[in-house]
């Protein structure tokens, strides 16, 4: 099943998030069901890129701002999804450099930095093989831009529809990042499987 | 397995988090004052039982439904002026090291400077209760005779537009209008007169200016040294961040300048020299492939804004001067979004010729 029409069952014959949108400007409270409903895919793919911490601050400032501008949220909108990431996407790219540190140190030392604040995994730290550590490489290279498309289709589960509202461009810049950025990775993928068949790094 | 499936196992290892476990773990509830960052002790994935998870789901309760009813011992917030400043990443010679020498090898081949350009700003207009970032855009060409120290430009072109897909929606709400009579700020006559259409009479009423104090006329710039120290020396530039929400406005004063290539290069040393810049490699605002530095300015009430000077990486020439909005200042956060430009120039064009305006 597709991530949007997964979402549109799971809502399907609930209240719409531009509904409980309008409500909380009278009930404020009832803002904490957008929360509810958007804060743990929206964690997931902070913290695969950022980290605990700065994916919990990312989360709760993407909220707050969320929230304040609530009164100005487009009705014809129904789902928020797009309107939330959107917030979120200029959140992350504050931390720019600190994600690129990340990709870094998995590619060269084979630990996972965004890793080390699960702890209630038993293996925090996962040995990475070569295929993880050929991701990151590519992953610490890529522009932004490339970077935030790519991201947002393989971990975010977008659409490339949802990528171009989240990012503010065309659906066609999505498609070439996006067809950029996976043709670097399968060359960086061959070159990884050539050296395993070699049985060197 | 694709590449796409490979990057979605790294993402299976991360744990999806319920939202009474992210309503605990970020202590957001709505309407809680201003956002803080919060660095709170690593207690929650400890305690992650059948049991605290129950506890958890009452606290979302609590926190939402019954905001002000319940206390979570989560550790002090940090006061953002006691923030440490994130670590500038990375050698700015990386992105500037080719260009410094692309440049130097360059030709100056006539006496005029030719540019074409688009300066863009971000102004708030609107009703009160609904206001919007409009981008004011004006495109024109000057020319620099440095020989005769005679200057021309034409205004071609300049528009409005909404300076995001988010704040086009409020524009819309608001009729679309093309003039104002003011801005949120109260700036009257705001509406501008559409530029001229042919090149004005050449003036020699001309100096350029590096940063706000230093100014500069053609006899300057043909002694001007080719070495980064001495460079410094000329535009009174120290070893410092400077201070405001323009820290890189007088090196990119300075990389407009219409000097030789080995001065050209020396001022580009100069920039990768400059204090607490990091090297940038993406797209400038226009979207053309850039390469060059970046700095995050924090002034205060004026706002957290991030500035870049960007080049083309193939032919080494200055492309845009960027200051990107990270938080509004006071004044503008009814209006203004992190992510949009504030202002920038771009150039879509600059060379040396021997031809002058048409």
């Amino acid at each position: 099943m597709s991530p949007t029409a997964s979402r549109a069952q799971a809502h399907e014959g609930a209240e719409s998030d531009a509904s409980v949108i309008r409500r909380s400007l009278h009930e404020p409270a009832g803002f904490g069901e957008i929360f509810h409903r958007h804060a743990p895919a929206l964690h997931r793919y902070t913290a695969r890129r950022l980290g605990s911490a700065e994916a919990e601050d990312v989360v709760a400032e993407t909220f707050h701002i969320a929230f304040r501008e609530r009164r100005r949220y487009d009705p014809a909108y129904p789902d928020a999804r797009p309107w939330l990431w959107r917030i979120a996407a200029n959140l992350i790219r504050r931390h720019h450099r600190t994600e690129t540190r990340h990709y870094r140190a998995l590619a060269r030392t084979g630990a996972d930095p965004v890793l080390e604040g699960h702890a209630d995994r038993v293996d925090a730290r996962v040995d990475a093989d070569a295929v993880s550590a050929s991701l990151a490489s590519v992953l610490a290279r890529l522009s932004k831009g490339d970077r935030d498309v790519l991201l947002l289709i393989a971990w975010g589960d977008l659409t490339y529809e949802e990528a171009a509202s989240v990012l503010g461009i065309p659906v066609g810049t999505v498609r070439s990042r996006l067809h950029r950025a996976r043709r670097i990775l399968r060359a960086a993928l061959s070159a990884s499987a050539v050296i395993n068949e070699e049985g060197t790094r | 397995m694709n590449e796409l499936d490979h990057l979605r196992t790294l993402r299976s290892q991360i744990p999806e988090r319920t939202s009474e476990e992210l309503a605990l773990l970020t202590g957001w509830r709505p309407g809680r004052g201003e956002f803080r960052p919060v660095r709170r002790p690593r207690l929650l994935p400890l305690a992650l039982s059948g049991l605290a998870l129950v506890a958890a789901a009452a606290v979302f309760l609590a926190l939402v439904v019954f905001p002000g009813s319940f206390t979570v011992g989560v550790g002090p917030a940090v006061d953002p002026s006691e923030e440490a400043i994130e670590e500038v990443e990375g050698d700015p010679m990386e992105t500037m090291g080719p260009l410094i020498e692309k440049i130097g090898a360059q030709e100056q081949t006539g006496t005029v400077w030719y540019t074409r350009s688009e300066t863009t700003e971000a102004i708030g207009v609107g009703p009160a209760d609904d206001p919007y970032a409009m981008l004011y855009r004006i495109t024109g060409e000057h020319w620099r005779n440095t020989a005769l120290s005679q200057s021309s430009h034409r205004g071609l072109d300049d528009r409005w537009e909404p300076a995001s897909e988010e704040q086009r929606a409020a524009w819309e709400r608001d009729g679309s209008p093309q003039t104002w009579t003011e801005s949120t700020n109260g700036d009257v006559s705001i509406a501008q007169e559409h530029a001229m259409d042919v090149p004005g009479p050449p003036y020699k009423d001309w100096y350029y200016v590096i940063g706000d104090t230093v100014q500069l006329e053609d006899e300057d710039l043909a002694a001007l040294p080719t070495d980064p120290d001495g460079l410094r020396g000329e535009f009174g530039l120290g070893t410092a961040v400077r201070p405001g929400d323009r820290p890189l406005q007088p090196y990119f004063d300075a990389a407009a300048l219409p000097t030789s290539p080995e001065v050209r290069a020396g001022i580009y040393e100069m920039i990768a020299q400059a204090p607490e810049v990091a090297p940038f490699e993406g797209e400038d605002v226009l979207g053309r492939p850039a390469v060059g530095i970046s700095q995050v300015a924090d002034d205060g009430a004026q706002g957290r804004f991030e500035q870049r000077l960007l080049f083309d990486p193939e032919t080494a020439e200055l492309l845009s001067y960027e200051t990107i909005v990270i938080t509004p200042p006071e004044h503008a956060q009814a209006w203004q979004r992190p992510g949009e430009h504030a202002r920038y120039v771009a150039y879509e064009e600059s060379l040396w010729t021997s031809e002058g305006p048409p």
